[in-house]
């Protein structure tokens, strides 16, 4: 089912949550931020366990902000699983088809259904506080989507597991996911987790949206210079707009970029951020554009690669290398493509 | 949502009205009487009240003092040692939490009476034809029973603590050369000195406030309290105006010293919890190396457990004729086919169930208010607890004079079940609350997502959640009415009498083998309770 969050705000002493956003039929999408940001506020809200100061909340063209939770159809999972201790996992997993009022036999194949789809089909009658925290998860995914949900909410369901475990889990939700068909709101602080497991993702910055886009675009053409620091480790540097055509060039420190003119928007005399992933920064030979020229000062090993921060006129440049190394330590040129640059005012 | 909290906020009018009404009111009227011109210049005034005021604080510092000292030694055996029966002295050290007054009194009378166990003991081993020891309606009659009741209270508060202190504190002392003696001053005492404070004055509000051992064991206004001299005031010589400014300086005194309890209680919470089991010093093994600890816990489980030894045996034993011998007998239980033997153990029965009810009802509410409104919690919990300052005796009083104010009278067992109910009140609430604030919210969000509506959450989730809580509070509200003698001594209605009444009355007439009956019984409802609420949960304040 489609999502549209229509001006919704909301305010806690000098926080102030604002949130405009659509989401597609069958789509995931994560609310991505640093702790405190309004993610699991905004969540919080959609669910209907929090009421907005303002705005409307439509689920499939329906005005749903002044339905109390337990008629929305939204389910949630949360980061501690929130599992009913008192009841077994085939009772917790049953609760919303029991509150449904389904007739008895579809609720104990729908049961016994879910409880082989999560791989835990002898667990029926066994409590939480005997499974282990992945299996904990199951169950709880299980439950939430036991009653076909419009909307699946999963606030930081992977936070307590260790890495190992994560990636099971993960796979897991990607798979009741797609078969479902669900559209799932993912909320997470773990940028390899956002990247790896949404349709689109929603940086979120002291109770704002930053940007919207899939992982691809907000890796690589951010829109913002929060989201560029955010994500992923950048090359950030200051300068001053020489000229202006469909290319700019910008000075930094005496060594001239050419960049890409995307927004035709910058004049000569400009001060503007210039920002590169390490990745689009190569080891290069002889002259051209967007040669720097630079000395190694410290290669970090990360097991597939090597971060390297090469010092150069314009500062630190990390760079990415390996084994056999491409950048000489005594010395060495690195060059970026124009349009690999983006610029920020 | 806002639906919900306004049902709430309703509900919570019905405990906030009846509290008002039942609690407030007559204790205010109390006040207002007792710190008149009139009431002040009577207790003033008078030479007799001045000694007794005297007394009261004299033997509550006395048996303070005393039970810390004694208590002492046992916190350190218990936080230090291991050995085989640790549990059962654990248990042991509990029991006077639920044990009825009345019947410890008993226990105490045929113990240490002129024709006592320990006088016949001693008669029989020096040949002497005089009892020895007159223990009986003396200071120290009473400050035996207080010793009783509270050197376990003081062990108990003391014990956990120090099983706690981190042993990195006792190593980083050790690696600075630091000796034992260092090392107590600097590290153990100033941990211990909040878990001590907060046990003496506990211990010397419950002494100060004690009822029914120093009516019994004091014998007379030699050696009576404010308490029992209210009880005098109101129900003997009906001089309330009395009555009440005793009461009111008795309170004064009494919210002071538990003012300095909270304090203490709440400093000692804000120490940082050891990392596990292996942050704490390593417990000794108990051997025979270590006699006086063995010494110790053998005349321990003797001061605890002979009381109560006492009157289970006693009403067991009697003479078959006159002239014959003491011989085992069922006797005084086949008795309570006899309306007067059975109709104190159904009103008692009556009585305490009612107050569960009540107490049940009411602490749920406050608990559901208190978890939805967190900021309000400490002012709920001022009002909602403050009948722990105020003694059943002063509470009763204050219903005579309002009853007397407002020209009619109430039924009787409805003043003893409101007495009841303020008195356990504080206890019920904080189990029940305890239980209500552990449930975890998401899981509440988690129903509701799921489409249950409050009702269903409220019987699906919530109750399940806290029922270990309700069935504490029950049962402690429960073992506490079952006890209570004050209130019933105030307010019983004519020819209405609870067990511990009856007790206090058979006492009265010497007739001690149906005492012990009556007393066992009670002992044995009231053990019940203490079980079942150490396997199901926790009461503490």
């Amino acid at each position: 089912m489609k999502l549209k969050l229509e001006n919704i705000k909301k305010s806690y002493g000098a926080f102030t949550l604002n949130a405009d956003l659509e989401l597609k039929e069958g789509e995931f999408h994560t609310f991505l931020g640093p702790s405190g940001c309004g993610k699991t506020t905004l969540l919080r809200i959609i669910a209907g366990f929090t009421a907005p100061d303002s705005g409307r909340i439509y689920l499939d063209g329906k005005d749903i902000t002044e339905m109390p939770s337990e008629k929305r159809n939204i389910s949630i999972v949360f980061q501690d699983y929130a599992l009913f201790p008192n009841m077994t996992v085939a009772k917790n997993i049953s609760y919303g088809p029991e509150t449904r009022h389904w007739p008895k036999e579809r609720i104990e194949s729908r049961t016994k259904e879910l409880l082989e789809a999560i791989a835990l089909p002898g667990y029926g009658k066994r409590k939480p506080d005997t499974l282990s925290g992945g299996e904990k998860q199951r169950v709880a995914l299980a439950r939430a989507i036991a009653v076909n949900p419009a909307l699946l909410l999963l606030d930081e369901p992977l936070s307590a597991a260790d890495e190992k475990l994560k990636g099971v889990l993960k796979a897991q939700i990607l798979e009741t996911h797609r078969k479902n068909h669900l559209t799932t709101i993912y909320v997470t602080h773990d940028q390899e987790e956002a990247m790896t497991i949404s349709d689109r993702i929603s940086v979120f910055r002291r109770g704002n949206i930053e940007c919207t886009g899939t992982p691809q675009e907000i890796y690589f053409q951010p829109r913002t210079l929060y989201t560029a620091k955010f994500i992923g480790q950048s090359n950030i540097l200051k300068g001053k707009v020489i000229s202006a055509g469909d290319m700019v060039e910008v000075e930094c420190q005496g060594q001239i970029f050419k960049v890409q003119n995307r927004s035709y928007r910058y004049s000569a005399g400009d001060q503007v951020i210039l920002f590169f992933r390490p990745e689009c920064c190569t080891a290069a030979q002889g002259n051209g554009e967007n040669i720097i020229k630079g000395k190694i000062a410290d290669r970090t090993f990360y097991g597939s690669r090597y971060t390297c921060s090469v010092n150069t006129d314009c500062g630190i440049i990390k760079v990415y290398d390996t084994y056999p190394f491409k950048l000489r330590s005594a010395g060495c040129q690195l060059a970026v493509r124009p349009e690999n640059i983006i610029l920020f005012q | 949502m806002k639906e919900n909290r306004l049902l709430l906020l309703l509900l919570f009018i019905v405990p906030f009205l009846l509290l008002l009404v039942f609690f407030y009111v007559p204790v205010i009227n109390v006040f207002i009487t007792g710190f008149s011109k009139e009431g002040l210049k009577s207790v003033l005034t008078d030479s007799y009240c001045r000694s007794i005021c005297l007394f009261s604080l004299k033997q509550g510092v006395l048996s303070t003092l005393l039970s810390a000292a004694i208590g002492f030694p046992g916190a350190y055996i218990l936080a230090r040692y291991t050995f085989r029966g640790k549990n059962f002295i654990k248990a042991l050290i509990t029991v006077p939490y639920v044990l009825p007054t009345i019947a410890a009194v008993l226990g105490i009378v045929l113990l240490i009476g002129n024709n006592g166990i320990v006088n016949r003991a001693l008669m029989a081993l020096s040949g002497a034809e005089q009892p020895p020891l007159r223990l009986l309606y003396s200071m120290k009659a009473i400050l035996i029973a207080h010793t009783f009741y509270n050197i376990p209270l003081f062990i108990r508060f003391v014990y956990p603590v120090w099983e706690n202190i981190p042993v990195s504190l006792y190593e980083a002392g050790k690696s600075l050369g630091a000796g034992r003696w260092r090392l107590f001053r600097t590290v153990t005492c100033p941990w211990l000195l909040c878990a001590i404070t907060a046990a003496c004055a506990l211990i010397f509000v419950l002494c100060f406030m004690s009822f029914s051992i120093v009516l019994v064991l004091g014998g007379g206004p030699q050696y009576s309290t404010m308490e029992v001299e209210i009880y005098k005031l109101a129900r003997t010589t009906s001089n309330i105006t009395k009555a009440c400014a005793l009461g009111g300086i008795e309170s004064l005194i009494t919210l002071l010293f538990i003012a300095v309890y909270t304090a203490a209680g709440h400093q000692k919470s804000s120490y940082p919890a050891p990392a596990g089991k292996h942050g704490t010093v390593p417990a000794k093994k108990l051997s025979l190396h270590h006699f006086p600890a063995l010494l110790y816990i053998f005349f321990l489980i003797l001061y605890i457990a002979m009381p109560m030894v006492t009157i289970a045996l006693n009403s067991l034993t009697g003479k078959s004729g006159w002239g014959k011998e003491n011989s085992l007998t069922l006797k005084w239980y086949r008795a309570f086919t006899q309306p007067v033997m059975y109709n104190p153990v159904l009103n008692t029965i009556l009585i305490a169930v009612a107050t569960v009810i009540c107490a049940i009802i009411l602490s749920l509410i406050i608990s559901a208010v208190i978890s939805r409104w967190p900021k309000g919690a400490f002012l709920i919990q001022i009002f909602f607890f403050a009948s722990l300052g105020i003694s059943s005796i002063l509470l009763s009083l204050g219903f005579m004079l309002t009853i007397s104010k407002l020209g009619f009278r109430p039924n009787g067992k409805l003043l003893l079940i409101a007495v009841h109910t303020a008195a356990v009140l504080p206890f019920t609430i904080k189990a029940i609350s305890l239980f209500y604030s552990r449930i975890n919210r998401r899981c509440i969000e988690c129903a509701k997502s799921l489409g249950a509506k409050p009702l269903r959450i409220l019987w699906t989730v919530k109750l399940p959640m806290i029922k270990n809580g309700i069935f504490t509070a029950g049962i402690f509200a429960f073992a506490v009415s079952a006890g209570e003698v004050n209130g019933a001594l105030m307010l019983a209605p004519e020819g209405f009498t609870t067990m511990p009444v009856a007790i206090y009355r058979l006492i009265g007439a010497y007739r001690f083998y149906q005492a012990c009956a009556m007393g066992t019984v009670l002992l044995l409802i009231c053990i019940a309770a203490f079980y079942a609420i150490d396997r199901l949960g926790e009461i503490s304040l």
